[in-house]
């Protein structure tokens, strides 16, 4: 079962979409309510993926992914970033960021397993 | 000395302001869009019978929700669209695709709602393809919109998609049967905030915003816009988009 480890400071969220993933994707889901969390959690949970919300406080999710690239325990961890915003330029910061994904809130429900589930192959996991 | 103090000063200033837009925009988007995320996940949830098994008329209640949750997300892509469309903000990533596998994919995605009214939807170019350099997401857009008004104010017959090769430039023709413009609204069909074959009464009205954002997003491509059409006997909005990189 692939461990997710989902990010966001917006704890109704986090806990619907925890309960999503579980329930229809049968995964193994981990919740971080900031940036300082989530970076904890990425240390010692070693989860398949991160979900990770890009506005946060503490750490946002640019500072993040900067530290998971930055050390070789977390390097490889793929990352599905969250945006609120499609600004060109947000667009262009999440890709330059390096991860492997994004989906714009709201989405709908299908299309963010899809997602999870062509980037978990992607990595074999 | 003192003028090249000011330039700089203005640069600096300029920077700030537009800084500080780009922020402003961020902020509104996240305020906007994070608590749509929420309600539209917790219905979804419900309706998918994820926390127990829903009765049919809870259902439909729910299912009407959620539309009105795509509405309101569809009136905040459209605001922040035409804000940064306002601001010039909007930077156009052209890629090399096929329009016609996009305009299908497009056309696809309303079969649904033309066959609840019982209108044909046609779509002529369907089937060739036809290469362009554009931004692909704002093409779809553009076509969203105009496939989406035409199925909006026809109420009987067809809405048709075509496509001719001009010299110089590809032409896109979204035509129907519906209820048409009076000639004298023509002129300011594309002005923002302007609304024409609204029916008076409950339902969906729009930002008006709608026409005004497809005409930018043409002419950032390079191409024009224009309309023709006859009150009770349908339009057609028919744009351009030039075969050379203009931009």
């Amino acid at each position: 079962m692939a461990k997710i480890l989902l990010v966001d400071d917006e704890i109704e969220f986090v806990e619907m979409i925890a309960f999503r993933l579980a329930k229809t994707g049968g995964y193994d889901v981990v919740s971080a309510y900031d940036g300082e969390e989530g970076l904890r959690k990425a240390r010692s949970e070693h989860p398949d993926l991160i979900i990770l919300d890009i506005w946060m406080p503490k750490k946002d999710g640019y500072q993040v992914i900067k530290e998971l690239k930055g050390s070789e325990e977390t390097a490889r961890i793929p990352v599905i970033f969250l945006a609120a915003s499609n600004l060109p330029q947000t667009l262009e910061k999440v890709k330059a960021a390096g991860g492997a994904d994004y989906i714009l809130k709201p989405f709908d429900p299908p299309v963010l397993m899809t997602k999870i589930k062509t980037v978990l192959e992607k990595n074999n996991v | 000395m003192i003028g090249v103090i000011l330039v700089f000063r203005d640069i600096s200033e300029g920077r700030r302001l537009a800084q500080q837009e780009t922020e402003f925009v961020n902020t509104v988007s996240h305020e906007l869009r994070t608590p749509l995320a929420i309600v539209k996940e917790g219905i979804s949830q419900v309706v998918e019978g994820l926390h127990g098994e829903l009765g049919a008329e809870p259902k439909d209640y729910l299912d009407t929700v959620l539309r009105n949750v795509d509405r309101l997300s569809r009136i905040t892509n459209a605001i922040l669209d035409f804000s940064r469309l306002e601001s010039g903000k909007v930077v156009l990533k052209k890629v090399l695709f096929d329009i016609a596998e996009l305009s299908n994919e497009v056309v696809t995605g309303f079969r649904q709602s033309a066959k609840d009214k019982g209108l044909e939807l046609r779509c002529l170019i369907c089937g060739e393809k036809v290469m362009v350099l554009a931004d692909r997401d704002k093409i779809a857009e553009i076509l969203v919109n105009l496939i989406g008004n035409a199925l909006k104010f026809t109420d009987h017959g067809y809405v048709e998609v075509a496509l001719t090769e001009q010299a110089g430039a590809f032409e896109f023709t979204v035509a129907d049967s519906g209820r048409g413009i009076a000639q004298e609204d023509l002129p300011k069909v594309f002005n923002k905030f302007e609304q024409f074959g609204r029916v008076a009464g409950p339902g969906e009205k729009g930002t008006g915003l709608g026409l005004s954002i497809v005409k930018g997003l043409v002419e950032q491509h390079g191409g024009r816009i224009r309309v023709e059409s006859e009150l009770g006997k349908g339009s057609k909005f028919i744009f351009t988009l030039p075969k050379k990189d203009e931009k």
